[in-house]
């Protein structure tokens, strides 16, 4: 059971900060966020920052990156500059 | 006079110690090379202002100016300038401000201010168009900001400065409304001169040439930053403050002096909680479609939220998770008129210096009980806040920790820490007024904010860097503000970091391609760059307004030439290459001790920075250069 935290606009919208997912990968972790919250959509969610345990998936395997059940996964909608 | 649209025609000097007023010589051919606000104020005080003059001398000036779109109905226009020799840093400084005091002032006539000399006693200054009246300040003097902002003619603009200006320290503010001249000490030159408060009436108005055209034009501007996710969503919806989260997982997130990027307890002092918990509404300055501003409630008063730069350097760079504490503070310091970075990065060096007992100070890192107090005794020079005041250089000379003393040229830096984006380490080292984010080029945009470049590679960040030191030195001589600059991020890019022509576009980005033309549009003439550039709409703007013709290249060279301008005065103050520098925590300790390439390698950074820029290898402008940027015959 990974915990999914959400920040931004997308914490806003949904009204929660948090979520436990069971899932695999970040591709299934995804999948199920959205089946849960229709707001974030796939396209939506693919297009975040997403890291597991503060390394972005850039530097992993993008979507495919595996998950297990203490990860922690973040994920940030899009921002900048101050 | 003028011919102009945008502008007033008229600079008035103040000299408070004899009460008079006269008029600056100040023509159109110097508006077409200097623009306004920052670069306008650095020609009058090099022009003006000795070399060896200090900030507290006599002959040290405030140089108060607008650009050609203060005052206009141009988005994000509520922006002047305040120029003067600073009392931290013992260079030119500039501080921007979004309160509305730069309209008013044209409102009265006048694009600037030259306030000159010392006055024997307190003073308030009152502009009424053509009246300038110097009042006794006695009952004023010793009035926190927003006391002394009450007792002043409600309609009109109004200048200001606390106990701090007053109290000369060092990095004293000057306030218009809730917003801040934050930077550099400008409270306490004026405060040195004696003058409480300047208020600025009229019902002038600045003329626009192409009236139609602009209305057309704004309407476009304000549609496209109110659509871009950015300054249409992130911005308004979260302020800067938003950006904390995201300063976290970049490593940009300065904590403990700048020992570490991250802060375990980050949420605790983010823009998402500042909404759920604090916010009440937004606000923001007049003419602005983004409102990045936060009102949330302290006391049972309404109050001005924390930017993001206090929320890091009163949070996790002091390792307090207390947001309630945050704001408080926030409010404190801005009654008492100082800058909160400043405020915050000598504090945090204060609390390093005593826990390792090269200080001992009663300040401690997580402890926050006594620093309402602290705030309170650095204004009015009580016991340590005495030193306190003078700032991290001057603490550092005398107490030791030169290598952990978080400043550039005696200025604290800002909240970004930058062994994750050592471009941005790279701009607060050659940054003209020290250590700030905004004048240094921001390059952490870049760097993990809004795009995702490699952070540590040295590849092009010096164009980079001078590219975007360039242009927002001109949109700030506009009197725009600098945020209408992120919707110069395409949205695809924003909306898809991780889509293949994001990731294309971060890797072009560190080619030599790209630093190729960068190199290309520093070196060439004006007239090689004709066209306007849509993606920086104040060059339209500009043109609409004012008359003059503006392309890309004119905008681009008027920006290069206020980067060399402020540079080149700084240097006949005895700047040079040992000056741009950064702690040694910086630029020799590793952020992680696992990732080699985690501190900013600033030698390298800056001998190509010299190279792009036109510099020789000590930093100083070439005459080729200078005579190219028009500043030598």
């Amino acid at each position: 059971m990974a915990k999914v935290k959400l920040f931004g606009i997308y914490s806003l919208e949904v009204n929660k900060d948090e979520l436990i997912i069971e899932a695999d990968t970040i591709e299934a972790i995804l999948l199920k966020l959205s089946s849960i919250e229709p707001n974030l959509t796939i396209k939506r969610l693919k297009g975040s920052l997403i890291f597991v345990n503060d390394k972005n998936i850039s530097e992993l395997n993008m979507f495919k990156t595996k998950v297990k059940p203490d990860d922690n996964i973040s994920i940030l909608s899009p921002i900048a500059g101050g | 006079m003028t011919k102009l649209g945008g502008y007033m025609g008229k600079v008035l000097i103040i000299d408070v110690k004899n009460r008079t007023t006269s008029l600056y010589p100040w023509t159109d051919a110097d508006r077409e090379l200097f623009l306004g606000g920052k670069i306008m104020a650095a020609k009058i005080i090099r022009d003006n202002v000795s070399p060896k003059v200090e900030a507290f001398d006599e002959e040290n000036i405030l140089v108060i100016s607008t650009g050609p779109l203060t005052g206009t109905s141009a988005p994000c226009s509520s922006r002047f300038n305040i120029s003067t020799i600073s009392p931290l840093t013992g260079l030119i400084t500039s501080s921007n401000c979004g309160g509305d005091f730069g309209l008013h002032l044209k409102k009265a006539g006048y694009d600037a201010l030259i306030i000159k000399n010392k006055s024997e006693s307190p003073i308030w200054i009152e502009i009424n168009e053509d009246q300038v009246l110097f009042h006794d300040a006695k009952e004023l003097w010793g009035k926190r900001v927003s006391e002394t902002q009450k007792a002043l003619d409600s309609k009109s603009g109004k200048l200001v400065i606390g106990p701090a200006g007053e109290n000369l320290v060092k990095y004293a503010s000057i306030f218009s409304g809730e917003r801040a001249a934050g930077r550099g000490g400008v409270g306490a030159v004026m405060g040195d001169k004696n003058i409480k408060a300047i208020t600025a009436k009229g019902s002038y108005k600045p003329k626009v040439v192409d009236v139609e055209g602009t209305k057309e034009f704004y309407k476009k501007w304000i549609n496209s930053l109110r659509s871009h996710p950015l300054t249409g969503k992130q911005l308004p919806t979260f302020g800067t403050a938003g950006l904390v989260s995201l300063m976290q997982y970049r490593n940009v997130l300065a904590t403990k002096n700048f020992t570490y990027g991250s802060y375990p307890d980050f949420e605790k002092v983010s823009g998402e909680r500042l909404r759920k918990d604090f916010l009440v509404k937004n606000k923001g300055c007049i003419t602005c479609p983004i409102q990045c501003g936060r009102q949330v409630e302290v006391d049972g008063r309404v109050v001005k939220g924390p930017e993001l730069e206090t929320l890091a350097l009163l949070g996790p760079n002091i390792l307090n998770n207390d947001l309630e504490l945050i704001l408080r503070w926030n409010l404190e310091l801005d009654e008492l008129g100082m800058d909160t970075i400043s405020a915050g990065g000598t504090i945090a060096f204060a609390m390093e210096l005593n826990e390792k007992g090269l200080w001992k100070n009663g300040l401690e890192f997580g402890k926050t009980d006594n620093l309402l107090a602290i705030f309170e005794d650095i204004a009015y020079r009580k016991g340590i806040g005495d030193e306190l005041a003078e700032g991290t250089r001057y603490l550092s000379r005398k107490y030791g920790g030169v290598e952990f003393a978080m400043h550039s040229k005696g200025m604290e830096l800002s909240a970004y820490e930058p062994r994750s984006a050592v471009g941005q380490g790279l701009g607060y080292a050659v940054s003209n007024r020290g250590g700030c984010h905004l004048n240094g080029g921001y390059l952490v945009l870049m760097e993990g904010l809004g795009l995702s470049i490699d952070p540590h590679t040295t590849k092009s960040k010096a164009e980079l860097t001078v590219l975007t030191q360039n242009i927002m030195e001109a949109v700030s001589a506009a009197g725009n503000c600098l945020f209408t600059l992120y919707a110069m991020l395409p949205e695809h890019l924003i909306n898809n970091p991780n889509s293949s022509i994001t990731g294309l576009t971060n890797r072009a980005l560190t080619t030599s391609l790209i630093a190729n033309i960068v190199k290309f549009i520093d070196k060439a003439d004006e007239k090689l760059l004709p066209f306007k550039f849509p993606l920086i709409p104040q060059i339209e703007a500009i043109e609409l307004v004012t008359g003059m013709k503006m392309s890309f290249g004119k905008f681009m060279e008027i920006g290069e030439r206020g980067y060399n301008l402020e540079r080149t005065y700084n240097v006949e103050r005895g700047i040079r290459a040992k000056d741009d520098s950064l702690p040694h925590r910086l630029t020799k300790v590793r952020q992680k001790e696992n990732e080699p390439n985690s501190y900013v390698p600033l030698d390298e950074l800056k001998r190509r920075y010299y190279e792009v820029r036109g510099w020789d290898e000590d930093g100083i402008p070439k005459k080729d250069k200078l005579k190219k940027l028009k500043l030598i015959e």
